[in-house]
């Protein structure tokens, strides 16, 4: 089987959330949607499974509030600052510390979790789907179907709304249909 | 000046509003271009005062025995409150989804970044060798790990390099969508090839938005204790000492419901000339403004309680010496800063209680300043009157603040305004990504129009 690629270009997004919602029935793959905003309908109707971002979040705040209380207890042990015959090891540094650790870990475990899960920095920008009007006013889907269907998909995009459609990633991708 | 309200940003499209606001990063004028100048000129001013100090000592400041901490840690503690509406403009503001926040939360973040760099500079002039900063790093060394976190004095470096570093991801990550599309915008060159770079390769696609907005949620999530627990932490830098108007447990929501009052009051400062100058007034709406006034009058009327509560408590418990202290406030050496911040922090912000005062450019430009000037004063209150005024009349004394650290703080303005100034004309000072998202998604035919 040939797979052949293809761009619709949304100025709606009622019609791009329509074409996301009946892409499966079409038997077409979505390989990527493109939006100028964060668009939590599309996420939710194409990704599904929520985010594992959290994981890594609790994991990096797990990790500093560890890391925050064995700096406070430790620093202290090792000067022994003996005063008034308070404890050396008392309760208040550490809460402090762990706190501020737990929520440092946390937001840059955050940030590692960006990078990896969303694939940032991503170096093969951009990729040949990608237009610079998916940052400006347009929506953008990117799908991929046989090439036996890709007149009657074309057509489908149009009908749904699609300001434009191209064909891309392929030697005949300079046959891009307005 | 008097604006008319208008809540709603629906009437413009995706597209006008990508103009207006890329816009604002076009060739600056002549007023940029003076205000500029005016900043660097302050800058040079507080460096050869910091240069000075160095060479000469801590001598050339007005600090004595007993007043050891005066205007230099006044200004830092003045920073680090102003860095505070940024961070719950963007973070708890967010979480509790006030819709307001998205024309402002960008130039509020800027502001928070660069007043808590600003704030960090004066630990360090206040140390005076500011070459031996590095003993308050826990870095293994022949000492071992000399810090000890027993000090609040600690915690505080702890807490504000942690939120700085934390407001600083929280600012880039929100920027991130904004510079792919300034850099969209642009045309080939260097400055594009810098934008590619600083946009991570952002394409706005399916999977970056859903990690992305799962992420912000985290950050936000994260970010709203932590500017409730710096200010806290600062506090306890006098709070947890047993000097006469410092040792109270009202200090940590004190100095939060301040530090909020006075980082609102700055982000007014900074917001009304800057959509005047940009002409964004259909983005930043008088609603945004008067929004944030209301804010500013409730953390005003928190101020006012803690203020009213400090003198309350200091008569309840019938110690002489709180009694003292707060007798010396009003009434001794003092008396015109104490007045100063309770005018400009509790009763000048009442009128905004008119609707007239709160919707006119002129008077909410000149209550923030107010504001601003009234919390520097309350910062310098609490700091050099506590410790001019101990427990026994022999160790009382009174400082002036010295030539050299005017220039100092004349600097740290500067500075703070040469930051922002550079900051919004090279990336955007409001949000793309959010403010389009605020007005909701394009309809099926035509534009929003």
């Amino acid at each position: 089987m040939t797979s052949a690629e293809l761009l619709g270009v949304f100025e709606s997004h009622d019609a791009f959330l329509k074409v996301i919602e009946q892409a499966g029935s079409r038997k077409v793959t979505i390989r990527e949607i493109f939006s100028p905003v964060p668009d939590h309908h599309a996420v939710e109707r194409l990704a599904g499974r929520k985010s594992p971002i959290r994981y890594v979040t609790a994991a990096g705040g797990i990790a500093g509030l560890v890391a925050g209380i064995a700096l406070a207890l430790l620093t202290a042990r090792v000067w022994n600052l003996v005063v008034g015959g308070k404890p050396v090891m008392s309760i208040v540094p550490v809460v402090v510390v762990g706190f501020e650790l737990t929520i440092l870990f946390g937001a840059l475990a955050t940030l590692a979790g960006l990078f990896f899960f969303g694939r940032l920095p991503f170096v093969r920008f951009p990729v040949g789907a990608y237009r610079e009007e998916f940052s400006l006013d347009r929506f953008g889907i990117w799908l991929e179907c046989e090439v036996s269907q890709r007149e009657p998909i074309e057509r489908w995009l149009r009908e749904s709304g699609a300001v434009r459609v191209e064909r891309i990633g392929r030697p005949d991708a300079a046959e891009g249909i307005s | 000046m008097t604006e008319r309200v208008k809540p709603d940003i629906g009437a413009f499209s995706y597209r006008e509003v990508d103009r207006d606001i890329l816009a604002t990063l076009g060739r600056p004028g002549k007023l940029y271009m003076a205000l500029l100048a005016v900043c660097l000129l302050c800058v040079a001013i507080g460096a050869v005062s910091w240069v000075y100090l160095v060479l000469k000592g801590m001598g050339v400041t007005g600090l004595n025995n007993p007043v050891g901490w005066g205007l230099l840690i006044t200004t830092f503690v003045f920073w680090v409150g102003i860095g505070h509406a940024g961070t719950l403009i963007s973070a708890i503001l967010y979480l509790l989804r006030v819709s307001w926040r998205t024309a402002i939360f960008r130039a509020a973040e800027a502001s928070t970044i660069f007043a808590v760099a600003t704030a960090g500079l004066f630990p360090l002039i206040h140390l005076g060798r500011l070459w031996v900063m590095y003993y308050i790093m826990p870095y293994p060394s022949g000492r071992e790990l000399w810090p000890n976190f027993r000090s609040p004095l600690v915690w505080d470096v702890l807490a504000i390099s942690t939120y700085l570093t934390v407001s600083a991801v929280f600012f880039f990550v929100g920027l991130v969508p904004d510079i792919a599309a300034v850099r969209d915008r642009t045309p080939p060159g260097i400055r594009k090839t810098l934008l590619k770079f600083l946009s991570l390769g952002w394409m706005g696609s399916g999977r970056q938005w859903k990690h992305y907005m799962a992420a912000y949620v985290f950050f936000a999530g994260l970010a709203t204790p932590l500017v409730i627990s710096v200010h806290s932490v600062v506090s306890w830098d006098f709070a947890m000492s047993i000097v006469p108007g410092w040792h109270t447990t009202i200090f940590a929501p004190y100095f939060v419901a301040g530090a909020i009052l006075s980082g609102l009051a700055m982000v007014l400062t900074i917001v009304i000339p800057l959509r005047k100058a940009f002409r964004v007034e259909h983005i930043i709406r008088m609603y945004h403004l008067e929004s944030m006034a209301k804010l500013l009058l409730f953390t005003s009327l928190i101020v006012g309680y803690a203020y009213g509560v400090e003198f309350f408590t200091a008569w309840y418990s019938g110690n002489v010496f709180e009694k003292a202290i707060f007798t010396y406030r009003p009434t001794g050496d003092y008396a015109l800063p104490f007045w100063t911040m309770v005018i400009c922090n509790t009763i000048v912000p009442l009128l905004f209680f008119i609707r007239k005062i709160r919707t006119n450019l002129i008077t909410l430009f000149i209550i923030s300043i107010l504001v601003n000037i009234g919390m520097w004063f309350e910062r310098y209150n609490i700091i050099v009157t506590s410790l001019s005024h101990e427990f026994l009349p022999h160790s009382w004394g009174v400082y002036r603040i010295s030539l050299t650290e005017y220039g100092i703080l004349i600097g740290s303005f500067g500075w703070f305004f040469l930051l922002f100034l550079s900051f919004i004309k090279i990336l955007p000072a409001i949000s793309v990504a959010e403010v389009k998202e605020s007005m909701g998604f394009p309809p099926r035919k035509g534009g929003h129009a």
